[in-house]
């Protein structure tokens, strides 16, 4: 029962977050310079006032600013994210539907990537504390997020795919789409391994850290030492006893790397023209089509706070303290 | 305490090896004028993409200018954003996080949700949002804008000190004599929450520089400017040919944020705080 109420907190707590996420969105793009109606007169330079007043109007521009939001928030409920100026008439969830997806798939090569390398060199780092190995994970991880992901992504690019030919250098599955699912799926990995390793080593270097305090934390609580001095192998002490407990953090741990890297793709996909929402949303800023901006940044908004929640309450779930206080 | 926060830090090699490269960074922006072989802008003509010589030490770009010149003034642009992104991250940061940890409350209750929804935006993507959306990309709007986008950790980090002092025995003592509020926590309060706020400064400068040769690189920050980030956009297309406008842009972004990253981590371990991390 006590879940269910926390679980219902949780949630209420999601709406307020959800408000103003979108708020701020607005008022983001409401600062943009010139209003969208120019975007279509700059192919129309014959327009009339009456056409821009009935296209100003169709586009809810005559209204107060807070009327718009409540107009635009409306729309968005029902999953109306407007129309994209560059593709005249097509619906922004349209262009989005297939570059969410391609996100979601780098994102989770790039989590299950990050966390294989994370837990390991975290725990690693913890149990060898001070000693050869827990100062090389640290060098290693400072030196992870001091590298600008787009410079390690452009010299992998010219080593792997021009200099050694190894693997192709941008975009994803890049064979026709009526070839047979294997070839796809083949095609798809072979070009998603450079982003995937250019995320998953910056997540790592995160991450990893952040394994080894969680860990060193319960290192040093009583019914370890109590382990230990009951004469079990240190072995046992810290895979049975420790690493369990140790490993509930993390979940909270891969909420924020999930995120983190879900905002950090821009540029990596940027690079590897990986047909992402990152890059969308790049694209979008130069052609100043506000509304695939908007849209873009409401559902990684959205998608954020989805992951928020969701990583607290399996927190709750794994560990009985959180519900009860 | 300082001095033995002090022993801490130099005893580090890794701490003193990122002090050596932030002053070695910051004396490049400051004598740029008179260590830069040529004026970074100064288009050699005949001299387009010249690779590595006695004369253009790390070669020339696509307009025949010097990269090495460009490299030293383009410390300038990068630490230039780093310090103000976190002195405007530090203000708002401070103010709210103080009032928040002080005075507890509703107000205290209205900040930490503030924190916790700003802190659950993606930065660097509302960066891009944000300078997209600017008419005018100059370095301090660009600094301004980091700092305003990544307060977050500041306020959290600031609140969570002033809360353990506010309980001090002196504050209670200080109260006792009837010290006003405001002057408590400027003169006996805010003082003691500079450790805390030295560390995440730092580390956040990193990230800051990071920020900006990133938002350079897609070509969404001051383009006037010299930027480590704009030249590395650049040398994307010629990297075959010209490989040394990638390269060594990258390199000196990688070793100043090394630098940065190295010593906040080894303030961090001297001062003897956690932070919790966040990208």
């Amino acid at each position: 029962m006590e879940i269910g109420r926390y679980i219902f907190r949780r949630v209420l707590l999601m709406i307020p977050q959800f408000i103003g996420m979108t708020i701020l969105v607005f008022i983001i793009l409401r600062l943009a310079p010139g209003s969208p109606v120019d975007y279509y007169l700059s192919t129309n330079p014959y327009a009339t006032q009456e056409y821009i007043s009935a296209l100003e109007e169709r586009m809810g521009l005559n209204l107060p600013a807070w009327k718009q939001y409540f107009y635009w928030f409306g729309n968005l409920a029902k999953g109306d994210l407007g129309e994209s100026l560059s593709n005249p008439g097509k619906p922004v969830l349209d262009v989005l539907k297939d570059k969410i997806v391609n996100s979601l798939i780098l994102s989770l090569g790039a989590n299950i990537l990050s966390l294989l390398i994370a837990i390991p060199v975290g725990v690693i780092s913890a149990v060898e504390r001070g000693k050869f190995a827990d100062g090389f994970f640290r060098i290693f991880a400072l030196f992870g997020y001091s590298m600008p992901s787009f410079w390690l992504a452009l010299v992998l690019i010219q080593i792997f795919a021009v200099q050694l030919g190894w693997l192709p250098a941008v975009g994803f599955v890049t064979i026709s789409p009526d070839s047979p699912f294997i070839d796809k799926f083949v095609d798809g990995m072979q070009h998603a391994i450079m982003p995937m390793i250019v995320l998953g080593l910056l997540g790592a270097a995160l991450t990893s850290r952040m394994v080894r305090s969680s860990m060193l934390e319960i290192l040093g609580e009583d019914y370890i030492r109590t382990a230990h001095s009951k004469g079990l192998a240190k072995r046992d002490v810290i895979y049975r006893h420790a690493l369990k407990n140790a490993l509930l953090p993390v979940v909270t741990i891969v909420g924020v790397q999930v995120g983190f890297l879900f905002a950090s793709a821009a540029v990596t996909e940027t690079v590897f023209a990986w047909p992402g929402i990152g890059r969308e949303v790049v694209i979008a800023t130069m052609h100043r089509d506000y509304p695939v901006v908007q849209g873009v940044t409401v559902i990684v908004g959205t998608a954020l706070i989805a992951i928020n929640l969701l990583t607290d309450i399996v927190y709750a779930f794994l560990d009985p303290r959180i519900r009860f206080q | 305490m300082w001095s033995r926060v002090l022993k801490r830090f130099v005893r580090q090699p890794i701490s003193m090896i990122g002090l050596g490269i932030v002053f070695t960074v910051l004396a490049l922006a400051f004598l740029a004028p008179l260590v830069s072989p040529f004026d970074p802008t100064q288009q050699h003509w005949g001299h387009e993409y010249a690779g590595l010589s006695t004369k253009f030490l790390l070669g020339t770009d696509g307009l025949g200018r010097d990269v090495l010149s460009q490299l030293i003034w383009g410390a300038q642009t990068s630490l230039m954003v780093a310090v103000f992104g976190v002195v405007v991250a530090g203000l708002i940061g401070t103010f709210l996080g103080a009032l928040s940890g002080f005075f507890g409350g509703k107000l205290d209750n209205a900040i930490v949700m503030l924190t916790d929804t700003v802190l659950t935006l993606p930065v660097f993507f509302f960066l891009i949002v944000v300078a997209s959306v600017l008419s005018v990309r100059s370095l301090p709007v660009m600094a301004a804008i980091i700092g305003v986008i990544d307060w977050p950790m500041m306020a959290r980090v600031v609140r969570s000190q002033v809360l353990t002092l506010r309980e001090r025995v002196y504050i209670e003592a200080a109260r006792a004599q009837g010290v006003r509020n405001l002057v408590i926590l400027l003169r006996h309060v805010l003082p003691n929450t500079i450790a805390p706020i030295t560390v995440v400064s730092t580390l956040s400068m990193a990230r800051y520089i990071l920020y900006e040769a990133a938002l350079a690189f897609i070509g969404l920050s001051d383009p006037e400017a010299i930027s480590w980030g704009s030249l590395l956009a650049q040398g994307r297309s010629v990297m075959n040919t010209a490989w040394w406008l990638t390269i060594f842009p990258g390199i000196m972004i990688f070793i100043t944020v090394l630098g940065f990253n190295l010593g906040g981590d080894g303030l961090r371990d001297a001062f003897d705080i956690r932070l919790e991390e966040r990208g």
